[in-house]
């Protein structure tokens, strides 16, 4: 009864996905596809942390305040994917970017006014995960999709004092335009592509997560 | 004197109630010798304690003992650090005698009004080992052992402590704020270390835990397996009008742990910090103001006239070995 019923469902989702692709420009499948492009890294809070000392009333003396934050930068983006089926493409990606570590230090208790401190780090990201065509939502000849996955980040301190390492996880989407496309030749259709995402990156001499917004645009090759 | 000591040199650190004293996030106690200043420390895994079989109002001789022992195994739990101790027996004998044996223990120095405890060393001057180190405490004073603090009484074990700090090699740490009372002396607003010179006061037991700096400068004299390549050292110098600053307190400041170590610029204006978390820090040189100078170092050539500054570099202390140097420049008064 159970296997019935999940069998049924399973063929009108079929039918109805199979009937919003062939209303618009079937996707290509078992095809790879590359692409590079270019964006914008939000910046990320590392929060505050006081300076604070021993008070003799057993309440902390604060000698000064800092807050810590990531800067947002540009971003380049190289990416290389497989369609597996119409629907869905497993893709990787790898990403640099320059970012700023600064640190803002307020209130000192003997020096007016407030100092930044900063930092400039190389940023690398390599990440991997599933898109999701989203066909039935094309509209005006864009094509919308939802991306996630999870990868690895290494950020590289100024004069290469020390490399930094951590995870990030990702989900976001975005929209696919066709340039051209032909039924023959290396390169069988020119698209571009645009993403947004939400990073939460974990590093591991940082406490805690903090989440990092990004947007970019790449020129997509299918082959 | 022992015939294994060709030389000795005697030293006195004090433990002040109000006086000014000098604080570094930590620094060694030393001596010059040819090529320069050389640090101190015991050689041998093991150090051998004793404590005056004396007792004063409040504290018997065994409880007296009991307390110097949590002392001792805060020091001796430090992770990043070898030192052990272990304690030789009760003894008559009293501190601060050439006696070959280091001893702990009460004395009544009614002339040092503002002195809770001292810790003397007779060392090696070949060598710069440790051979002999007493501590005393002052007993014009009220002491304490209870658990929580008595807020009319001086908490022994805090003291001990810091005193204990001395007996390893470790000298005064400037990380703290003080402010002068109208009847003179100072008055602590806040301590970023056991070994700031000054007491936090009477009932406080808070100097009973170490702090980063503390933690920071006993792992760089005695240095467990692993220290050494798991933290990093900051290195620079302090400058004002291009010429060399002397006795700026340099401070790195972890803004992701909150943590504070810091030490002074020495003659040649360079300044070394040991002991580091790797990652990014503030940088932050001030003059010290907060208590005497002589509490740190030789005051001669020390430079007071310059502001509170912040390096506006993040400054990474890398995992394992030292940043290239980099100058910090302060702005004259």
């Amino acid at each position: 009864m159970n296997c019935a019923r999940f069998a049924c469902v399973a063929l009108v989702v079929v039918v109805a996905v199979g009937r919003a692709e062939a209303q618009t420009t079937s996707p290509p499948t078992g095809r790879f596809e590359v692409s590079v492009g270019a964006g914008w890294l939000g910046g990320a809070s590392f929060g505050e942390q006081p300076a604070d000392l021993r008070g003799a009333a057993g309440n902390p003396y604060r000698l000064f305040e800092s807050e810590t934050s990531l800067g947002g930068t540009g971003l380049f983006e190289a990416r290389a994917g497989f369609a597996v089926t119409r629907r869905f493409v497993v893709e990787g990606r790898a990403a640099i970017s320059k970012p700023q570590l600064s640190t803002v230090v307020s209130s000192d208790a003997e020096a007016s006014g407030s100092f930044t401190a900063v930092e400039d780090l190389d940023q690398y990201i390599f990440d991997g995960g599933v898109l999701v065509r989203l066909s039935e939502l094309e509209a005006f000849g864009l094509k919308p999709f939802a991306i996630a996955g999870f990868g690895y980040v290494r950020q590289l301190h100024e004069d290469q004092a020390l490399v930094e390492t951590g995870h990030l996880f990702y989900v976001g989407g975005g929209i696919t335009r066709l340039l051209f496309s032909r039924a023959q030749g290396f390169i069988r259709s020119g698209s571009i592509r645009g993403d947004l995402r939400l990073n939460v990156l974990a590093l591991d001499l940082a406490e805690g997560s903090r989440s990092q917004g990004s947007a970019s645009a790449s020129l997509v090759m299918t082959f | 004197m022992s015939s294994r000591r060709a030389c000795t040199w005697i030293a006195i650190a004090v433990f002040t109630i109000a006086l000014p004293g000098t604080a570094d996030a930590y620094i060694h106690l030393g001596f010059e010798s040819s090529g320069g200043t050389r640090a101190i420390k015991w050689t041998a895994p093991r150090v051998r304690w004793y404590a005056s079989n004396g007792s004063v109002p409040g504290v018997s001789a065994s409880q007296f003992q009991s307390e110097l022992a949590q002392a001792f195994l805060t020091w001796e739990s430090v992770p990043t650090a070898s030192i052990a101790f272990e304690f030789g027996g009760f003894t008559g004998a009293a501190p601060f005698e050439d006696d070959d044996l280091s001893v702990l223990g009460f004395q009544s120095a009614p002339e040092m009004d503002r002195v809770l405890g001292a810790t003397s060393f007779i060392v090696d001057v070949f060598s710069g080992t440790i051979v002999e180190s007493d501590i005393f405490f002052n007993s014009i004073f009220p002491w304490s052992v209870s658990a929580t603090g008595d807020p009319n009484r001086f908490d022994l074990r805090s003291v001990a402590t810091h005193e204990i700090g001395h007996f390893l090699g470790l000298g005064h740490s400037a990380i703290g704020e003080t402010e002068m009372r109208p009847e003179g002396g100072r008055r602590v607003l806040g301590s970023g270390a056991v070994m700031f010179p000054i007491s936090l006061g009477r009932g406080v037991i808070a100097d009973r835990e170490l702090q980063p700096d503390d933690i920071a400068g006993v792992s760089d004299l005695y240095p467990d397996g692993g220290f050494r390549d798991d933290t990093g050292i900051i290195s620079g110098r302090v400058r004002v009008n291009n010429a060399p600053v002397k006795g700026a307190h340099v401070v790195a400041f972890n803004p992701q742990t909150g943590s504070l170590v810091g030490n002074f610029s020495l003659a040649d204006s360079s300044f070394r910090i040991a002991g580091l978390s790797p990652g990014p820090y503030v940088i932050r040189v001030e003059p010290i103001d907060d208590a005497d100078i002589d509490s740190f170092m030789d005051p001669a050539g020390v430079n007071v006239n310059f502001r509170v500054t912040f390096h506006p570099r993040l400054i990474v202390a890398p995992r394992g070995g030292s940043t290239a140097s980099f100058d910090v420049t302060v702005p004259a008064k």
